[in-house]
């Protein structure tokens, strides 16, 4: 609570409130923003994520830093959020991996990034390279199915691809 | 006034000192000016709350890939008959789903259902078990990530999509 100081009676009645806790408070509110926001990167797509009932998704911070592995991330035609049942939100829009648009359909241009991805893992000496689907839950399994076709065609001699699907991890609700 | 005036050693005369002379004999304060550095702060803050979202924690849950020009079955042993679990989209856009597993007549609906129903199967035939996900491309992605996941979570280890045209 804000101290209020009353200085002597005579005076003209000067009254003053403690800054100091507050800037304190303030300063520690500030910290704590900037330290746990984190700013989307091109690598993930602003996009809604299924959280499977007793999800088995672990947040592996190792495979996270690694240089040797792409995020396919599958963005839904939904207008919002809230959009979760229409036919509209079951089409893909496109793929981005890393801030590259790929268009629904063009297979090559998908197996040519995903391929990419795997020759810089064995230029910099990766036995495995990790393909990772980061679908929209609301497209249709078909523009997944494309992705995973992709990733089997873009394989390369001497390095193993392994496959990773995203999903939300906890229970319900957290 | 007392606090107004001044004695001079050895001179009765009590002298006048204005209030601006006395502010200048005070000792030179120095203060740092707390006003622009405070709004500044208060900016930043407003800026952080109003633009925060906080994200969900994601994960993987590792999979396999089929092999390429194949059907994910192909891989599989030949030999073990395998557990096939086909996804049949319901409801107008295909907002919903029912699971169908190989060897159960009636379809699941409830992902806690398909797990226990899996957990039988993997007692009964071993976590070794093929198992094949044949989701129609209509299908919702969400489906098929929950029975991806109640297969992972069951513990089965050799999982392949169907090549669905």
């Amino acid at each position: 609570m804000a101290k209020i100081k009353v200085f002597n009676k005579g005076s003209s009645g000067d009254v003053e409130f403690n800054m100091t806790p507050m800037i304190d408070c303030t300063f520690l509110l500030i910290i704590f923003f900037i330290l746990s926001a984190t700013v989307l990167t091109d690598a993930l797509a602003e996009l809604e994520l299924h959280r499977p009932f007793e999800s088995q998704a672990n947040d592996n911070k190792d495979l996270n830093e690694l240089p040797n592995r792409i995020i396919v991330n599958v963005i839904s035609e939904a207008k919002d959020k809230h959009d979760t049942d229409s036919r509209e939100s079951s089409l893909a829009k496109e793929y981005m991996i890393t801030g590259d648009i790929i268009r629904v359909g063009d297979r090559e241009a998908l197996i040519k990034r995903i391929r990419q991805g795997a020759i810089k893992a064995q230029d910099d000496d990766f036995k495995e390279y990790y393909v990772e689907i980061r679908a929209d839950h609301r497209v249709n399994f078909g523009a997944v199915q494309e992705v995973l076709k992709a990733a089997a065609a873009a394989g390369i001699r001497g390095v193993n691809t392994k496959m990773n699907i995203t999903a939300l991890t906890g229970k319900p609700g957290t | 006034m007392a606090r107004s005036t001044r004695k001079i050693e050895g001179d009765e005369t009590v002298h006048y000192v204005s209030q601006r002379a006395k502010r200048g004999r005070e000792k030179a304060r120095i203060a740092v000016p707390m006003t622009a550095m405070i709004d500044v702060t208060f900016l930043l803050l407003i800026y952080f709350i109003l633009t925060t979202t906080f994200r969900q924690k994601e994960g993987q849950i590792p999979g396999t890939l089929p092999k390429a020009g194949t059907s994910g079955a192909a891989t599989m042993e030949k030999l073990q008959t395998p557990i096939k679990i086909t996804l049949h989209p319901t409801g107008e856009s295909n907002e919903s789903v029912a699971y169908e597993v190989s060897g159960v007549h009636e379809r699941i609906v409830d992902p806690q259902i398909l797990k226990s129903v899996l957990a039988g199967r993997k007692e009964a035939g071993g976590a070794g078990s093929p198992v094949i996900i044949n989701a129609r491309r209509d299908v919702r992605w969400r489906y098929v990530v929950e029975v991806f996941n109640q297969v992972v979570a069951n513990e089965f280890s050799n999982i392949a999509f169907q090549n669905t045209t």
